[in-house]
């Protein structure tokens, strides 16, 4: 029931906001606001990540491809 | 705690909608070429994995990885993208089960890991979506995996939405009978079947204010077990035995926010929670500074995160059960995870009279210490540039 509550509010939060028009976003387009400003770097971080704890999720690894155990 | 599967379909298809990607990963210049070499060098040392067969605790690995990743643009909308990654490391012992395995100590040199990685992106209007397949070969393990993504964005940009999917054929070869450890042979390969499906959605809240939540789902089925892994049962060393399916689940967010023009902050969550009892909570927390123009990137980070340990997690068992493990890495623990990143732009380099443009250094340092005793650090070291 939590999860529900979560994700309800998350749709509603996300579907209300006010658009940002393009000439605005000067500030968003830098790389210090890109939600991966290292994407390389995080595929072997994501790798870690997924077989050295139980818990993936979250980023691109889900357990797959490697033995690394 | 763990959801029903009414609660996950209707997560699903409420969060249908939604994944987390880049709402600003823009398409190159058509004919465009990137190409970032990367090299991670990875170490652990640990003296207390209780899967470990000779009772020594030995975790200690050494990892060296270099990486290619190469990205064309092929037309005004369509990128081709490789990847290709070679692993060595130093522990476990190929095909014999003796005291080195378990991933502890000083195994047989010169192994290697092959994985190449081909995909596609191409972008019509709103819409961004891509293939990638890959294959990736071990002594003990194989895999072919793809995936899918679409990417659908709204309200002028601001709003968007997409769906990930993946799924590897893998497999995996076990010890099926270590009594006496010595003369233990390696079996065949058995069948490991994974998919997932990440859904997630990105919304700008502000000038200074971006924000994703996503939803992954991983279904893992066939033999779960490592490679190596042993438990012990009254002081007799046994095949470590898990269950033939793990469903594993995890919600995220992540909001990043910048202070001024040279400087934000990143944080995510996330939960996690799976059937076989499991359940963690990750906290990340990154501040990111611009220098000189943009010309260097800094980025200082720290990471929480704690978990239960599985169900069928013991140190030692008193006597045989349907399902044991006794692997380091789905016991309880806590850790935390400090690091940092350094990359400067190097401008336009001109090696051999070739023209490189836009070329990039850049380096980052990991460390990962856990209330258990474990403890990692890895370094990464890259060089991009265009042409």
């Amino acid at each position: 029931m939590k999860l529900f509550l979560y994700y309800g509010a998350c749709i509603i939060l996300l579907t209300s906001c006010a658009n940002v028009p393009q000439i605005d976003r000067g500030i968003l387009a830098k790389r210090i606001m890109q939600f991966d400003p290292h994407p390389e770097e995080t595929v072997f971080q994501d790798e870690v990540r997924a077989f050295r704890e139980g818990a993936i999720g979250g980023g691109k690894a889900v357990g797959g491809g490697c033995g690394c155990n | 705690m763990g959801a029903t599967k009414t609660q996950r379909v209707l997560i699903t298809l409420l969060l249908f909608v939604c994944s987390v990607q880049n709402a600003f990963a823009e398409m190159m210049e058509k004919g465009k070429t990137k190409i970032k070499t990367l090299l991670n060098v990875y170490s652990q040392s640990s003296k207390s994995g209780k899967q470990v067969l000779d009772n020594s605790g030995n975790e200690d690995v050494k990892v060296i990885e270099p990486q290619i990743f190469v990205k064309h643009q092929i037309t005004a909308d369509t990128e081709i993208n490789a990847s290709f990654t070679i692993d060595t490391w130093t522990a476990e012992s190929d095909t014999i089960l003796d005291g080195n395995t378990g991933a502890s100590g000083e195994g047989k040199k010169g192994q290697a890991r092959v994985a190449p990685n081909l995909g596609v992106r191409r972008e019509v209007g709103k819409t961004k979506y891509g293939m990638n397949v890959g294959i990736s070969s071990e002594y003990d393990y194989s895999s072919k995996n793809i995936s899918a993504n679409v990417e659908q964005s709204f309200a002028e940009d601001n709003f968007t939405l997409g769906l990930n999917i993946q799924y590897y054929a893998d497999t995996v070869a076990l010890f099926p009978d270590i009594t006496p450890p010595l003369n233990a042979k390696i079996g065949e390969d058995l069948n490991r079947d994974i998919y997932a499906i990440n859904i997630g959605a990105s919304q700008i809240l502000t000038r200074k204010d971006i924000i994703e939540v996503s939803a992954t789902y991983a279904n893992s089925k066939g033999r779960l077990e490592s490679t190596a892994g042993t438990v012990n049962v009254n002081n007799v060393r046994e095949v470590e035995v898990l269950p033939g399916e793990r469903k594993r689940n995890a919600i995220s967010t992540k909001w990043v926010h910048a202070f001024n023009d040279e400087m934000a902050m990143n944080v995510s969550y996330r939960n996690y929670f799976d059937n076989w009892g499991a359940h963690a909570n990750s906290t990340r927390i990154a501040f990111l500074m611009s220098l000189r123009e943009e010309q260097d990137f800094i980025e200082l980070a720290i990471r929480h995160h704690s978990q239960s340990a599985v169900d069928y997690y013991k140190d030692n068992f008193s006597g045989s059960e349907r399902y044991m493990t006794s692997d380091s890495d789905m016991s309880k623990f806590t850790s935390y995870e400090p690091s940092i990143m350094y990359s400067r732009s190097l401008g336009t380099l001109k090696p051999f009279g070739f023209n490189l443009e836009d070329a990039e250094w850049g380096n980052t340092m990991t460390y990962s210490k856990r209330n258990t005793g474990l403890q990692y650090v890895y370094f990464q070291t890259s060089l991009a540039f265009f042409f």
